[in-house]
C-alpha cells in the first residue's frame, strides 16, 4: 500500500517579528538622545607672544567678581553693551573687543556678555547665519589670559 | 419567504503591517539619534545665539566642584586628575586632526579662573576652534 505523506511548505516564522521590532524601538528611544547640542563658537588665538593692543584702541569690557560690568571705565547693564559696542564698531570695524573677566566671575556671566556680542555680530553680518566657514567677517572678540591681563597691568586692574 | 440571516463580520484590528511600521521606526531612530560621549551632569549657561559644531568633537566637561571629564569624541569621557593634563589630551587629539573642534561643557557656576586655565592649556596645545556649550535661552 502506498503511504501518502503530507508535504509541509517551509516558512520563516515571522509571528514574533513585531514584538522584536517594538522591543528594539523602546531600546533606541531610551538609550539615545537627539543631537541638539549647540554653543558659542570662539576661535583661540595662536599661542605666540601676544601683540599688546593699546587699551585705548579697543573696547574694554570688564566683568567683575559680582557679575557687574564696566565698559571703558563706565558701569553698564548687560542690555546696554550691544548698543555701545555697535556705535564704536560701526566707525571702525576692526576695533577689538576685550572681554576681561575677574577670576571669581561665574562662567555664565562671560557667556551672557559673549551672547550679546554674538547677537550684535549677526545683526551686523547677517550672512554669518549660514554657518559658512568662509564668512570671515567678525567682531574681533578677545578673551585675554591671566598672563596677558598681567601684561596690560595698571589699566585693566582699574 | 424566509429571509436569509445576514452574515456578521467579526471586528478586528489589522495588524499585518505592524512589523513594517515598527521596522520603519527603528530605522528612523537609528539614523536620527546619537549616543552622547559625555554624560557629566552640569547646568549649562543659557544663550540666545548658538551655532552647531561637527559631530565627533572632543568634549571637556567641568562640574561646579571643579571635576574635569574629557572625551576625544569617539570614546566615553573619563576624569582627569589636573587641569594641566588637558595639554597632553588635546595634543593627542590634534595628532590625527589638527583642526579638531573642542567643546567646553562647563557649569554656569564654575569660576572663570578654571575656564581660563582650560583655555590656556588648549591654546598651548595649538587648538584653534572651541565651542562654549550652552542651552537655548527663550526670549520672553
Amino acid at each position: 500500500m502506498k503511504i501518502k505523506r503530507k508535504k509541509s511548505t517551509p516558512e520563516i516564522p515571522s509571528s514574533s517579528m513585531a514584538d522584536i521590532a517594538f522591543l528594539l524601538i523602546i531600546f533606541f528611544m531610551l538609550t539615545s538622545v537627539f543631537s541638539m547640542d549647540k554653543g558659542i563658537q570662539f576661535k583661540l588665538p595662536k599661542d605666540e607672544p601676544a601683540t599688546i593692543t593699546q587699551p585705548e584702541e579697543a573696547i574694554h569690557i570688564h566683568v567683575l567678581d559680582d557679575g557687574s560690568i564696566v565698559v571703558d571705565n563706565k558701569p553698564m547693564v548687560l542690555s546696554d553693551i550691544r548698543e555701545y559696542v555697535k556705535s564704536k564698531v560701526e566707525i571702525n570695524r576692526t576695533k577689538p573687543v576685550i572681554v576681561h573677566c575677574e577670576p571669581g566671575t561665574p562662567y555664565a556671566r562671560l557667556i551672557d556678555v559673549l551672547d550679546e556680542l554674538k547677537q550684535l555680530e549677526l545683526e551686523m553680518y547677517p550672512e554669518n547665519k549660514d554657518d559658512d566657514p568662509t564668512n570671515d567677517k567678525h567682531i574681533f572678540i578677545s578673551i585675554p589670559t591671566q598672563e596677558e591681563i598681567a601684561a596690560w597691568g595698571q589699566y585693566l586692574g582699574s | 419567504m424566509k429571509l436569509r440571516k445576514p452574515k456578521t463580520l467579526g471586528a478586528y484590528i489589522p495588524t499585518v503591517s505592524m512589523a513594517d511600521i515598527a521596522m520603519l521606526l527603528i530605522i528612523f531612530f537609528m539614523i536620527t539619534t546619537t549616543i552622547p560621549v559625555d554624560r557629566t551632569p552640569v547646568q549649562l549657561p543659557k544663550s540666545i545665539e548658538r551655532s552647531g559644531f561637527p559631530e565627533g568633537s572632543a568634549v571637556i566637561a567641568i562640574t561646579p566642584e571643579g571635576l574635569i571629564n574629557v572625551s576625544d569624541g569617539k570614546e566615553q569621557s573619563h576624569p582627569i586628575a589636573d587641569v594641566s593634563d588637558i595639554f597632553s589630551f588635546a595634543a593627542n587629539v590634534l595628532v590625527d586632526d589638527p583642526t579638531h573642534t573642542f567643546v567646553i561643557k562647563a557649569d554656569g557656576q564654575v569660576p572663570y579662573q578654571l575656564i581660563d586655565a582650560v583655555m590656556t592649556q588648549l591654546r598651548s596645545a595649538r587648538v584653534e576652534k572651541i565651542v562654549l556649550l550652552t542651552d537655548q535661552e527663550t526670549v520672553s
